[in-house]
C-alpha cells in the first residue's frame, strides 16, 4: 500500500480555514476604525480601549461563528502559539518599527520637533501592522494577509512622506484606509464563504 | 554479501491514508469536530469514525462529547502520544524516501 498523501498540504488547508469566513478582516476593520476614532478624541486611551475591543469584541466574532462558520466547514480552534516566542517577537518587532520610526525622525526632521512625531505615527503604524499581518500572512497561508501587510507598510510610509505632522492624520487616514481594504476584502470573503460552503447536516458523528 | 538496507517498518496505525489525514488535521489546529475532520480529509462518515475509534484507543487521540445548547457535539484532540507518532512517521518516511533517491 502505498501512503501519497500530503501531509503539509493538508495542514496548511486546515489552519487557513479558520481565516475564509473573512470574519478575521471584518474584526480588523472594526478595530482599526475604533483606534482611529479614538484618536480623533483622546489620542491618551487608545491602547486601553483597543485593548478592550479586541478582548470583547473577539467574543462577539466567536459567536457569529457559531452560527455562520460551524455549521458550515464545522467547529474548530486554532492551535494557540507559544506565548514567550510571540511575545517576544511582537515586542522585537515593535521595538525595531520604534528604532526606524526615531531613525527617520532624526534623518529627515528634528527630534525635538513635536510635529516631526506625529507625523512620523503613520511611519509607526505602517511597519507595526506589517508585522502583525505578516505573521496572520504565516500563519493563514492566505495571499490577502501578505497583501495587507505590504499595503500597510507602503501607504504608512507614503502617509509619513507627504504629511505636515500638524496633527494626527497621517497615522488616522492610514488606519481608515487600511480598515476600508480589510472590510472591503473580509466582504469579499465571507461572500465567497457562504456561496462555496452550504449549510452540513451534522447528522450522527462518532 | 553486500548490507542490506534497514526493513520498511512504519507504525501501521499511522501509514494508513485516511488516519494518516486525521492526525494531519488534528496537528494543525488545537480541537475540531467531526464535520470539520469530514470537509478535512474527505472520508466517508463511516470511515472517520471507524478510523477515529483506532487513533483513541491507540491513545493518539481524545475524544470528548459535548452539547452546545441543545445540540451534541463530539470533539477530538491529538494527543502527545499522537503527535509524536505523527512526527516519528514523518522522519521513518523521509529516510525511506532518502534511502530510495
Amino acid at each position: 500500500m502505498t501512503t501519497n498523501i500530503d501531509t503539509a498540504g493538508i495542514e496548511r488547508r486546515a489552519r487557513a480555514a479558520a481565516y475564509q469566513d473573512g470574519l478575521t478582516e471584518l474584526f480588523a476593520a472594526g478595530v482599526l476604525v475604533m483606534i482611529a476614532v479614538m484618536w480623533v478624541i483622546t489620542p491618551v486611551f487608545v491602547g486601553i480601549v483597543s485593548a478592550f475591543v479586541v478582548l470583547y469584541g473577539w467574543k462577539v466574532v466567536e459567536r457569529i461563528k457559531q452560527r455562520i462558520t460551524y455549521p458550515r466547514i464545522g467547529y474548530h480552534v486554532e492551535r494557540p502559539d507559544e506565548p514567550r516566542s510571540t511575545a517576544s517577537g511582537m515586542l522585537g518587532f515593535i521595538g525595531g518599527a520604534f528604532a526606524v520610526m526615531v531613525l527617520a525622525v532624526a534623518m529627515f526632521g528634528d527630534l525635538t520637533d513635536a510635529a516631526e512625531w506625529r507625523r512620523a505615527a503613520s511611519l509607526l503604524s505602517g511597519l507595526g501592522l506589517f508585522g502583525g499581518f505578516w505573521y496572520l500572512g504565516d500563519k493563514s497561508g492566505l495571499l490577502r494577509h501578505r497583501f495587507v501587510a505590504i499595503y500597510s507598510v507602503v501607504t504608512g510610509v507614503a502617509l509619513w512622506a507627504i504629511g505636515t505632522g500638524a496633527s494626527y492624520e497621517g497615522v488616522i487616514w492610514h488606519l481608515l484606509g487600511l480598515a476600508a481594504l480589510l472590510a472591503a476584502l473580509g466582504v469579499w470573503g465571507l461572500i465567497h464563504f457562504l456561496r462555496t460552503n452550504p449549510v452540513v447536516n451534522a447528522g450522527s458523528d462518532a | 554479501m553486500p548490507e542490506l538496507p534497514p526493513p520498511i517498518d512504519p507504525d501501521r496505525l499511522v501509514h494508513e491514508p485516511g488516519r494518516l489525514a486525521v492526525l494531519a488535521v488534528l496537528n494543525a489546529v488545537e480541537e475540531a469536530d467531526f464535520v470539520f475532520l469530514l470537509q478535512q480529509t474527505g472520508l466517508t462518515r463511516g470511515n472517520l469514525s471507524s478510523h477515529t475509534a483506532k487513533l483513541e484507543r491507540a491513545g493518539y487521540v481524545n475524544i470528548n462529547k459535548t452539547f452546545v445548547g441543545k445540540v451534541p457535539r463530539t470533539v477530538y484532540q491529538l494527543t502527545k502520544a499522537g503527535g509524536a507518532a505523527l512526527s516519528s512517521y514523518r522522519i521513518h518516511m523521509a529516510g525511506v524516501f532518502e534511502a530510495m533517491s
